[in-house]
């Protein structure tokens, strides 16, 4: 907050009237009744923060809310912290003195050297609670050893960092039990038993929570691709404050400790860039050795060719298709022909039978002597109108079978003597 | 996700018009799910053709020409007994409604193959299990799992006995009920209101949901106080509906087929015109919402008479511009009942499938000031409630919330508390309604040249937006507004600081308890000075 931005509240100056301290004028109007929707993240706390608060003194369920939330947010790998879990202290530790707090290892001091990083806020609160137990001021005198509540500051001073999430993480950035070393870049081994330990190490300083796992042969492309891009994104809130050198004696004048300010800030700002390059250098590294970017580079060459097979698979089955309708249509329009041809010899056929069975009959017109009365020659005018007759049977019978009928009929008849009356009959039903 | 790692929970808004289903995927976000039809929203219709029983768009599109088997408005009917008005409301569209011992009853005929005829009646708890049998079988097949449970939306003015029915539907369709939530809470929920609140920042907000579907609108005020939702009042109005719309465009498209063919499908003696001009007239509405104009067809409207119209968007504005006002009006009264002005109101948010018509997001919008925050950009807007229920379902189902918790009547502030910077300006610090025991914190500078921190703490009364018309004085415009002005002050401190200067800050931390007495804390941090007073309860 700079000065030159007008601040938001700013207070008017008192008034004449105005108290030495404090003075109260007027209760609060009387409060209502609302119905409270049980929806959302706060309203569990704000119920059981309200059925604890028996006296209405306690403060709101925001903090209660932090807490939680805090705990949450820490990794919750840890496990419930049993009394065989508790670490004895070591000589050295006990006789630290609370001044050098800067060089004392915290968790160590509240028995969490194993999970560091990783305890969470409850895992912190029960360490400070049975090393408070053992090491209280009160118990040591009880066993004759007065004064000696050097270490009780050491663990007041432990759980004061740990609890207060800036404080934590100024601290764990610069962890000196936590490697910050990141592995060869021609470590021989298994990717992921090299790569995936460090990875998960490095997340803890992730603004962005949850951060995605290396994962392992088989996870999906996807999920891999989208693993380097979180890390090439990486934001990081590691910072080093911690490392900042102090006024040694106090004393410095203003111009002593600006200078000293100026200079932290510039290293704080050097190592940032350090660990920046560091963790560049990691993904960068991880990602040309990861066997899986071979592999997909594998599978894409395979899809490319697969694609290409089958673009040539499919131009030479088009081809086939083309050629076999091709000929197809070649032998539909042969077979075509052919028919025709048929058709028409049969029609040839037909037509000739036809003209076979009209002489036929004409013959045996002649031969009957045109149906006149047996023995008596027919005159020419008989034999017109018998021609004529006949002309108009093969004018009128276009049908083979018909005509055949038509003849042995005749025939039939003119052996039993009536000819003529059978031709007439023939001749009426056309 | 220790709680409930390996359970199914799913979200379902359960609506009047339209059901929709969400689910929880894997980066524990909420996402809608389409029914087989491959649809978002499920119409809350059911129909029987023949042997056949069919639900959602299959039974909707049958309304047309097999209106009186096709089961509507059953969600409305529940817990509700039988009255002769009643029947008429809800028989007056579909299936007929009929009295069966005090319960209202649909009555539906199917027909066997053999073309033997059954009366089928059906309550609307038997219609509402059928129903929700349909959406769980959905849910379940498109998870591929068994479903443990849902969050289901209500709207907030449900009756006991009318959520105890729901209850029992879902109890007798095997769908355990995690929990009965108001659909405006579902909806603030969506909006992300009051995440993220802590110490720092609360996150109090004071928020107006709209919420426009098919058969009515609801406006209901929610106070967001650190992270907890009280609905402050309610408004249900069946007169701005998505329904009411359709019933605009059918009275304008009936006119001009009256003009072009001389028929009257609105004498009431052309039933069966009348639904397919609706369902049209629906389709231009939604249309009009995205593309400016919009056809609204119909094969054979009348008398074997086809209708071929169209409409553009202003001109359906100006057709509709009256029927949003009984709309205006819930919203001001909500306001106005809760003890607040438009001024207080921090943002405006909209859902309802009806909410998507812009000029009513304007109309609204035109009753606030411009520092309120008009929204609608969840998503779709009919699919908020139920996307909102599958979030209250994940944090179920990460033990952040019991399952069945209850709302519960719980004490508020009936006015805010602040500062008093003059007679004319307080600056609330607790704001009204904020459920207690309540702390709130801010930082105030102290004028110029000053060492004594003034500290006048009062209650204070809102105050109402200017009228954006008389805008002669410029330079008041400039200056913002006060929301709140002092009504009563509570308590006076002074805080003596040996130095001073612009950067000094006293951080003012206001309680009160649950014992309704109030203490103020300053302090300046850097000095560690500090100075408290308590304000006894009456
Ligand atoms: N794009 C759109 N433009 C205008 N109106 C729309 C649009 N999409 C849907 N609607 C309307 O929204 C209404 C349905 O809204 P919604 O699905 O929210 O109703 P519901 O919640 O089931 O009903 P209710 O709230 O009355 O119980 C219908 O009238 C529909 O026509
Ligand atoms: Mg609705």
């Amino acid at each position: 907050m700079t000065a030159d931005v007008p601040f938001e509240i700013t207070l008017t100056a008192a008034p004449a009237t105005a108290p030495a301290d404090t003075k109260v004028h007027s209760a609060i109007t009387t409060p209502e009744e609302r119905f409270l929707s049980a929806v959302g993240v706060y309203v569990q706390h704000y119920r059981s923060h309200l059925s604890k608060s028996a006296d209405g003194s306690l403060d709101d369920h925001l903090k209660a809310h932090a807490e939680h939330a805090a705990a949450a947010a820490a990794n919750t790998a840890s496990a419930d912290l049993d009394d065989e879990d508790d670490e004895e202290e070591t000589e050295e530790m006990l006789e630290m003195d609370p001044k050098d707090w800067k060089e004392q290892d915290h968790y160590a001091v509240l028995g969490l050297s194993k999970l560091r990083y990783r305890a969470t806020l409850d895992d912190i609160i029960k360490g400070h609670r049975r090393k408070v137990l053992r090491h209280h001021p009160d118990k040591k005198a009880a066993q004759g050893n007065a004064n000696d509540d050097g270490f009780f500051k050491c663990i007041q001073k432990a759980f004061e960092i740990l609890t207060d999430p800036i404080k934590r993480r100024q601290f764990d950035s610069v962890d000196p039990e936590v490697s910050t070393e990141i592995p060869n870049a021609k470590a021989k081994g298994d990717f992921f038993e090299i790569y995936g330990p460090v990875f998960e190490r490095e997340g803890q300083f992730s603004n962005k929570q949850p951060v995605p796992q290396l994962g392992a042969m088989d996870t999906e492309r996807a999920e891999v691709e989208s693993f380097y891009e979180f890390w090439y994104a990486f934001d990081s809130w590691r910072s080093f404050e911690y490392l900042d050198k102090e006024d040694v004696d106090g004393g410095g004048n203003r111009d002593d400790k600006r200078w000293i300010e100026g200079k932290n800030r510039k290293e704080r700002a050097q190592h940032k860039k350090e660990d920046n390059h560091r963790i560049r250098t990691l993904v960068d590294q991880a990602l040309k050795c990861d066997p899986r970017m071979a592999k997909f580079k594998e599978e894409d060459k395979t899809k490319r060719n697969a694609k290409k097979n089958a673009r040539m698979e499919e131009e030479r089955k088009a081809a086939e298709t083309k050629k076999a309708a091709e000929e197809a249509a070649k032998k539909a329009a042969e077979a075509e022909a052919a028919n025709a041809e048929e058709l028409k010899k049969q029609r040839q056929a037909a037509h000739k039978q036809l003209k076979k069975e009209q002489r036929a009959l004409k013959v045996l017109f002649k031969n009957s002597a045109y149906f006149v009365a047996a023995g008596a020659t027919p005159s020419a005018a008989e034999i017109g109108a018998a021609s004529e007759k006949l002309d108009k049977i093969i004018a009128g019978i276009h049908d083979l079978d018909a005509l055949v009928a038509a003849r042995t009929g005749i025939e039939a008849a003119h052996a039993a003597g009536n000819g003529m009356a059978k031709v007439d009959e023939i001749i009426a039903a056309l | 996700m220790a709680a409930a790692d390996n359970k199914t929970y799913i979200g379902l808004s359960f609506g009047t018009s339209n059901s929709v289903i969400a689910i929880i995927n894997k980066e524990n976000r909420a996402e809608v799910i389409a029914n087989e039809d491959g649809e978002h929203k499920t119409p809350s219709y059911i129909a029987f053709s023949g042997e056949e029983e069919y639900h959602g768009s299959q039974a909707k599109h049958q309304f047309v020409r097999n209106a009186q088997n096709t089961i509507l408005g059953f969600r409305d009917l529940l817990g509700k007994a039988y009255s002769n008005e009643l029947a008429a409301a809800a028989g007056a569209e579909g299936a007929k409604v009929v009295d069966q011992d005090g319960t209202p009853v649909f009555e539906v005929t199917t027909v066997s193959e053999e073309g033997e005829e059954t009366t089928l009646r059906l309550s609307a708890h038997d219609a509402t299990v059928r129903y929700l049998v349909r959406l769980h079988t959905t849910a379940e097949e498109y998870l591929g799992r068994k479903i443990d449970g849902a969050v289901l939306a209500v709207p907030v003015w449900f009756t006991a006995e009318q959520k105890t029915s729901v209850r029992a539907a879902c109890a007798a369709a095997d769908l355990p009920v995690l929990q009965l939530i108001a659909e405006p809470a579902a909806a603030a929920l969506m909006y992300d209101l009051g995440a993220d609140a802590s110490h720092d920042d609360a996150k109090d907000a004071l928020a107006l949901v709209v919420d426009v579907g098919g058969a009515g609108a609801d406006v209901s005020l929610v106070g967001v106080r650190g992270g907890l939702f009280t609905v402050i009042g309610t408004q249900h109005t069946a007169e701005v509906s998505g329904d009411s719309l359709d019933g605009v465009l059918v009275k304008h498209f009936a006119g001009e087929f009256k003009k072009q063919t001389g028929i009257d499908v609105l004498d009431g003696k052309h039933a069966r015109s009348v639904r397919k001009l609706t369902e049209a007239a629906e389709i231009t509405k939604r249309t009009l919402s995205a593309a400016t104009t919009a056809p609204c067809a119909v094969e054979s409207l009348a008398d074997g008479m086809d209708f071929n119209g169209t409409i553009n968007r202003t001109r359906f504005d100006i057709l509709a511009g009256r029927a949003y006002n009984p709309l205006l009006d819930a919203v001001r009264d909500v306001i106005a009942n809760g003890g607040y002005t438009p001024a207080q109101v921090s943002q405006v948010v909209f859902c309802g499938g009806a909410a998507r018509i812009r000029k009513l997001q304007s109309k609204v919008a035109l009753l606030f000031p411009e520092s309120t925050e008009i929204r609608d950009e969840v998503g779709e807007l009919d699919e908020v409630i139920a996307a909102g229920c599958a979030e209250q379902a994940a944090l179920i189902a990460q033990g952040a919330i019991e399952v069945d918790a209850q709302d519960a009547a719980v004490p508020v502030l009936a006015k805010p508390i602040g500062l008093q910077l003059s007679a004319e300006e307080l600056v609330a610090v607790l704001q009204k309604d904020t459920p207690l025991p309540a702390s709130r914190t801010v930082k105030v500078a102290l004028p110029a040249g000053e060492k004594r921190a003034y500290l006048a703490v009062a209650e204070g009364e809102p105050v109402a937006p200017k009228d954006e018309e008389d805008e002669e004085d410029e330079e008041a415009e400039e200056k913002k507004q006060p929301l709140y002005r002092p009504s009563k002050l509570l308590a006076e401190m002074v805080l003596e600081l040996d130095a001073a200067d612009a950067d000094t800050r006293v951080e003012v931390k206001f309680f009160v308890g649950t014992d309704r007495k109030l203490t103020i804390v300053a302090t300046e941090p850097k000095s560690g000075k500090s100075i408290q007073a308590e304000v006894p309860q009456n």
